[in-house]
């Protein structure tokens, strides 16, 4: 969170505050979530980063035209294999599919954090956030369950 | 010397009386100021020359060795309740921290001069830009605070009459640790900051006023303050698109503002408005538009090279301060990462002899350049642009070795 060091307030209302003007646009920037360092097995990162850093700019800006082709995962849209311009580039295919891929099983425990630092606001925190966690965890449990397990343990 | 208003006037009697310098000076902003006060540097040793042949207008400051970073565990946002500061701040009822610091504050100016530094955040004529004035004893604050903000006549021409600025009082008291305090009381738009002389704890205008104090503003009319760059992305089409990316600390923000495309992607291009702070609000348009309240950049150098950021090595050539970087015999600064081999032999960031034998670091971790916006290569012609530029996307980084996907 690059803003935690340096809200001036409580970081609830801030996260209500940014819900609030982002309701008065009309055509708000889209959002996207980035990651230069991933590593791979050997525990070196995978992607070049600096200059080659354009590649997934290049992704973005095509998104907020409404070009550039997505699979939608559970933590949201994420660029097909295809999508990435990697010409020009020493990046092996499994590189650029481990850089793309997302494991719920990780998420899980991302979900797990989130969820105690939202909670360190109490009633703070907006509802819209608390709603977009739930939905979020949900879409997690769901994809780490196997589909003839789905709504078993819910009763239904 | 210039003059002062009189709500500004009135603060700075109070300071006066206060701390008692023996001397008071406000700030115009001048080339003749700078050199006067970067003579004054080279006189107490708190700026040392480099070689002004190899880098005109560059000279490097030592801090003291336990004042190399901001300390957070030392910042304190002081709101008459605590709820308002939250659970993401440290909190000191404002009354308390007003006393405890008045204490440390009293007579610390007494054999230095106090200096006025009138500021301005954001474009100049931009009805977004924001004024700050900051008192310090501090030089070194003075010289980067002209680099890293509009001071002087700008800002007082900004301010008029009004009472509307925050007040920024700094002073260097005995820089001790044990007596160092960052207090922010947002409901009065009033910093105190004591017993450092680093970059975010002294230099009132950046992550204080631009952020924490800022942020406060923000949420009362409407707007928000956040860490994040700016830059603008031109397509081989010819167009622009702008973007603004929150990033933590040492995630590369400013290596991505100044981004320089490889060779295989010809016709892209970034330019640079912002590596660090960005003023965002509703345009009437219905977009969301930015602005940069900074004018310099005062970046890590340690990694900093023509290969991790060209325009950054390009833009610190002149009129730089350094800020706890190595010194290399020939009067030219070094750091881990530099584009050069290690030195055979130097003086570290401490002022210590330094041979690639040595177990410590050259520079430190987290030295610094101080540099002006302007002289950057990839600087956007509208980095200054009074009503800022319209943004298309928003990116959120951070630094995982696992889970988070490239994007």
């Amino acid at each position: 969170m690059a803003m935690l060091p340096f809200v001036g307030y409580n970081m609830g209302d801030y996260f209500a505050h940014w819900l609030e003007v982002g309701k008065k646009l009309s055509t708000p920037p889209k959002i996207f979530r980035l990651n230069w360092f991933r590593t791979g097995e050997n525990g070196k990162f995978l992607w070049p980063g600096y200059g080659d850093n354009i590649r997934v700019l290049e992704w973005v800006v095509k998104r907020t035209e409404g070009k550039g082709e997505a699979v939608d995962t559970p933590i949201g849209f994420v660029p097909t294999r295809k999508a990435i311009d990697t010409k020009g580039l020493d990046l092996s295919e499994d590189a650029l599919a481990q850089l793309l891929r997302v494991d719920p099983a990780d998420w899980a425990e991302a979900v797990h954090s989130q969820e105690e630092f939202f909670g360190s606001f109490g009633s703070r925190l907006p509802h819209e956030l608390r709603e977009e966690h739930d939905l979020l965890a949900r879409r997690i449990h769901d994809a780490m369950t196997p589909p003839d397990l789905h709504g078993r343990d819910t009763g239904n | 010397m210039t003059a002062l208003s009189s709500p500004v006037q009135r603060w700075v009697d109070e300071i006066k009386k206060m701390t008692t310098p023996d001397k008071v000076v406000v700030c115009d902003g001048s080339e003749e100021e700078r050199e006067r006060l970067t003579k004054e540097c080279l006189a107490t040793g708190e700026l040392i020359e480099l070689n002004q042949q190899k880098l005109p207008g560059c000279y490097l400051h030592r801090s003291a060795p336990h004042d190399v970073a901001r300390t957070e565990h030392l910042t304190f946002v002081c709101t008459r309740h605590k709820e308002e500061a939250g659970p993401n701040n440290n909190w000191m009822p404002p009354s308390d921290a007003k006393t405890k610091l008045a204490g440390l504050y009293q007579g610390a100016m007494k054999g230095r001069t106090m200096f006025v530094v009138p500021f301005l955040m954001g474009p100049p004529g931009s009805r977004f830009s924001k004024v700050g004035v900051e008192i310090t004893d501090s030089r070194y604050v003075v010289l980067n605070m002209r680099i890293m903000t509009r001071i002087g006549r700008v800002a007082l021409e900004h301010l008029g009459g009004s009472d509307d600025f925050t007040r920024c009082l700094h002073s260097l008291g005995d820089l001790s640790p044990d007596r160092r305090f960052i207090c922010h009381f947002p409901e009065e738009n009033t910093i105190w900051s004591v017993g450092s002389g680093y970059g975010g704890n002294a230099l009132l205008g950046k992550k204080c006023m631009a952020l924490r104090i800022a942020s406060w503003l923000g949420k009362k009319e409407g707007w928000l303050a956040e860490h994040m760059l700016i830059l603008g992305l031109r397509t081989p089409e010819g167009k622009t698109h702008y973007l603004t990316g929150a990033f933590p600390s040492a995630c590369g923000k400013t290596n991505l503002a100044m981004l320089v495309p490889p060779a295989s992607k010809p016709g892209w291009k970034v330019e640079t408005l912002g590596d660090d702070i960005a003023w965002l609000r509703k345009g009437d348009d219905g977009r969301l538009w930015a602005i940069n309240p900074e004018s310099g950049f005062f970046g890590v150098v340690p990694g900093t090279s023509r290969k991790t950021n060209p325009n950054a090595v390009e833009m610190i050539q002149k009129n730089t301060i350094y800020t706890n970087v190595a010194l290399r015999p020939d009067g030219t600064p070094w750091w881990e990462g530099h584009d050069d081999p290690s030195p055979a032999n130097a003086l570290d960031w401490q002022g210590r002899p330094w041979t690639p034998a040595s177990s410590e670091k050259a520079a430190h971790p987290n030295s610094r350049f101080t540099t002006p916006a302007e002289q950057c290569p990839s600087i956007s012609p509208r980095w200054q642009d009074p009503e800022g530029v319209p943004i298309s996307a928003i990116l959120f980084g951070a630094r995982r070795q696992r889970n988070v996907p490239l994007v």
